[in-house]
C-alpha cells in the first residue's frame, strides 16, 4: 500500500490546496493520471477531512486549596453564647 | 487561514535593497514558499518529558510535559506516533503521508494545529512563537490607573497566592526525614486501624455532649475562638501536607506550595499537577492523601478524648506522682472541660469536616480529582459543562443513544450545575439577608428592597451585556 504514488497524492494534497479540495470533492478526477491498485483507489476515495485529532487535551492544574474559615453560631444571626 | 494555505504571493516576501522590506513571517525564516517542507524536530531532551501508562480499560495514555511552559498535554495516539517522527528530518508533508499509511486518515489543518500547539509550549526546536496578547496584557496591567489599584487590591483579596521559594526541596528534605515512614505498610496498616476506630470514637464524643465546638475550654469563649482559628489552622496545613509528600513518594515534583487569600480567607495550597506524569493510582492517592489526612488526625484526636482519662489514671499510678501533681496537672487534662480537650474536639471536628468537605466531586476539590482519575476522563468538569450546554439538547431532540463519556458528561455537567445554582442560591439568601437587614437599618425596609433589586438586576444586566459583546466577536472573527 505504500507505494510512490500515494506518498505524491498525499504530499500534493498537502502542499496544494486546489489539489487537496478536488481529492475529497471528487476523487475520481483528482486521481486520474496515478496508477493505483483498486484498494488504493477506495482507500482515497473514502478519505475525509479532520479526522485527525487537532489539538492535545491540555492537562487541568491540580491545585488543592484549604481555606481557613472561622465560623461562629453568631455568623448566622444567632447571639453568642454566655460564658460559663 | 492557516499555514498550509500560504502561497507564495501571501508570504511576507520582500525584495532587499527596495526599501519595502516587511517583518518576516516565522514561515518564511525556513522556507518561504513551502512550509509543507518544514521539518518539526523535539525541542532539546532536557526541556521536556514524555510519560505511558495504561488507563482504564487498557487504553494507553501518553502525557507529555513542557518543563520551559510547565505545561501539560495529553497526546492521542497519532499524535504520539507523530511526536516520535519529529526529529528534524521528517518535512510536514512527510508526516502527512505517515499519518495516511498508519490511521488511513488525512487532516492537513489538524496537523498543522497540533504543530503550532507544540510550537506555543516550545516543544520543538523552532523559535517559539511570540505570545502578542499576553505581552500586550502584561503592559496594560503595568499602567498605574487608581481603576487598577483598585482592580489589583480586589484580586489580592479575591485570590492571592504566596508561594514558598524552593517548596519542592523542602518538601523532599520532610519526606526524606520523616515522610517516607508514613508509607511504610506497617504504619500504613496501624493508620488504617486508626481511621477505621476513631470514627465510632468520634460518634461517641459527641454523643457525650460535653464538650463544645465553639466555645472551648472552661466554656470560656475566648479561649475557644483561638483554639478554633488553631485547630483550622493546623488540619488545613496538614491536609496539604499530606498532597505534597505523597506527590514525593511518587518521585514527582511540587511546583508551588504556599500560603494565600481565597476570596477574603486565609489559605493553604499546594500545586501537585505533575503527578499527571503518574499512572492513574498515583493520581489517585495523591488526590486521597488529604481527605485522609484529616480522617486519620480525627481518629487520633477523638481515640485520645475518649481515653485520656484513663491514661491520665494509669499515669498516677504507674509514675507514683505526687498527688500535687495528681490535682494540678493530670486531674485537669483529664477533665472534659479543660482547654486540651476543647481543642481536641474543635481539631478532630475540623478533620473531618475538612476530610468529608473535600470529597464532594462536583466542587473543584479533592473529591472531583478523584471521580475525575476514576472515570480516566481528564477536564470532567469542563468537557461535561460543554457537553450539556452544546450537545445535549440535540441528542435528546434527535433520540440519539449516549456513549460511556456521554452518559457521565450529561449526569456530571447536570448535577455539577445544580450544584452550582444551589451554592449561588445560598450564598444569595445568606449574605443577601445580611445585606438587606443592614440597608434597612439605613434605608428603611421598602428603599433597601428597591436598592437591592437595582443592584442584581444591574448584574444580570451587566453579565448578559458580556456575554453578547463576547459571542458577537466571536461571529465576527470566525467569519473574518
Amino acid at each position: 500500500m505504500s507505494t510512490d504514488a500515494i506518498k505524491q497524492i498525499i504530499k500534493r494534497a498537502g502542499s496544494d490546496l486546489d489539489f487537496r479540495k478536488l481529492l475529497f470533492n471528487d476523487p475520481q478526477a483528482a486521481l486520474t493520471g496515478y496508477e493505483l491498485t483498486i484498494e488504493e483507489i477506495d482507500l482515497l476515495k473514502a478519505l475525509q477531512p479532520d479526522h485527525f485529532d487537532s489539538t492535545a487535551t491540555e492537562l487541568e492544574e491540580r491545585v488543592s486549596r484549604a481555606r481557613v474559615k472561622v465560623s461562629f453560631p453568631w455568623d448566622r444571626g444567632d447571639t453568642p453564647p454566655a460564658p460559663k | 487561514m492557516n499555514f498550509w494555505d500560504i502561497k507564495p504571493a501571501d508570504s511576507m516576501e520582500s525584495t532587499p535593497g527596495s526599501g519595502t522590506e516587511q517583518p518576516a513571517s516565522i514561515w518564511v525564516i525556513q522556507d518561504p514558499y513551502n512550509p509543507a517542507g518544514y521539518k518539526p524536530a523535539k525541542a532539546a531532551t532536557k526541556d521536556w518529558e514524555i510519560s505511558k501508562f495504561t488507563g482504564k480499560g487498557g487504553k494507553i495514555h501518553t502525557i507529555l510535559k513542557s518543563n520551559i511552559s510547565d505545561s501539560y498535554l495529553e497526546l492521542s495516539e497519532s499524535q504520539s506516533f507523530v511526536w516520535e517522527l519529529m526529529d528534524g528530518s521528517h518535512s510536514v508533508s512527510d508526516l502527512v503521508v505517515e499519518v495516511f499509511l498508519r490511521f488511513h486518515t488525512l487532516s492537513i489543518e489538524g496537523l498543522s494545529a497540533f504543530i503550532d500547539q507544540l510550537q506555543s509550549r516550545s516543544l520543538l526546536s523552532f523559535p517559539p512563537k511570540v505570545d502578542v496578547y499576553r505581552s500586550v496584557q502584561t503592559q496594560l496591567s503595568k499602567r498605574s490607573q487608581p481603576a487598577n489599584i483598585f482592580k489589583r487590591l480586589f484580586g489580592i483579596i479575591l485570590q492571592s497566592e504566596f508561594s514558598v521559594p524552593g517548596i519542592d526541596r523542602i518538601i523532599n528534605t520532610i519526606y526524606k526525614l520523616l515522610g517516607w515512614l508514613v508509607f511504610s505498610k506497617p504504619v500504613q496498616f496501624l493508620l488504617l486501624l486508626v481511621t477505621l476506630v476513631g470514627l465510632p470514637f468520634f460518634y461517641l464524643d459527641v454523643k457525650q455532649g460535653d464538650l463544645s465546638f465553639f466555645i472551648g475550654a472552661h466554656g470560656m469563649a475566648h479561649v475557644g475562638l483561638v483554639t478554633l482559628v488553631a485547630a483550622q489552622i493546623m488540619a488545613v496545613f496538614v491536609h496539604e501536607l499530606s498532597h505534597a509528600l505523597t506527590t514525593k513518594y511518587y518521585h514527582r515534583r511540587v511546583r508551588r506550595g504556599g500560603v494565600g487569600l481565597y476570596f477574603g480567607m486565609l489559605a493553604f495550597f499546594v500545586d501537585t499537577t505533575d503527578i499527571w506524569m503518574a499512572g492513574r493510582k498515583s493520581r489517585m492517592a495523591v488526590t486521597w492523601a488529604g481527605p485522609y489526612s484529616g480522617f486519620i488526625l480525627g481518629a487520633v484526636a477523638s481515640i485520645t478524648l475518649m481515653i485520656h482519662p484513663i491514661s491520665g489514671f494509669i499515669f498516677n499510678n504507674l509514675l507514683h506522682t505526687t498527688p500535687t501533681f495528681y490535682f494540678d496537672v493530670i486531674l485537669p487534662l483529664a477533665d472534659h472541660r479543660s482547654a486540651w480537650a476543647g481543642f481536641m474536639y474543635q481539631f478532630a471536628t475540623f478533620c473531618y469536616g475538612i476530610a468529608f468537605l473535600n470529597l464532594n466531586p462536583l466542587l473543584q476539590l479533592d473529591g472531583y480529582y478523584i471521580l475525575m482519575d476514576w472515570l480516566d476522563i481528564p477536564m470532567l468538569r469542563e468537557r461535561s459543562i460543554t457537553f450539556v450546554r452544546q450537545d445535549l439538547k440535540k441528542k435528546i431532540q434527535k433520540r440519539e443513544r449516549f456513549n460511556r463519556e456521554e452518559g457521565i458528561f450529561a449526569i456530571f455537567g447536570l448535577l455539577a450545575l445544580a450544584w452550582t445554582g444551589l451554592a449561588v442560591f445560598f450564598i444569595i439568601e445568606l449574605y443577601g439577608g445580611q445585606l438587606y437587614y443592614w440597608l434597612a437599618g439605613i434605608l428603611g425596609n421598602q428603599l433597601a428592597w428597591i436598592v437591592l433589586l437595582i443592584a442584581g438586576g444591574a448584574i444580570v444586566i451587566y453579565y448578559l451585556w458580556r456575554n453578547l459583546l463576547v459571542s458577537h466577536t466571536r461571529r465576527m472573527i470566525s467569519n473574518a
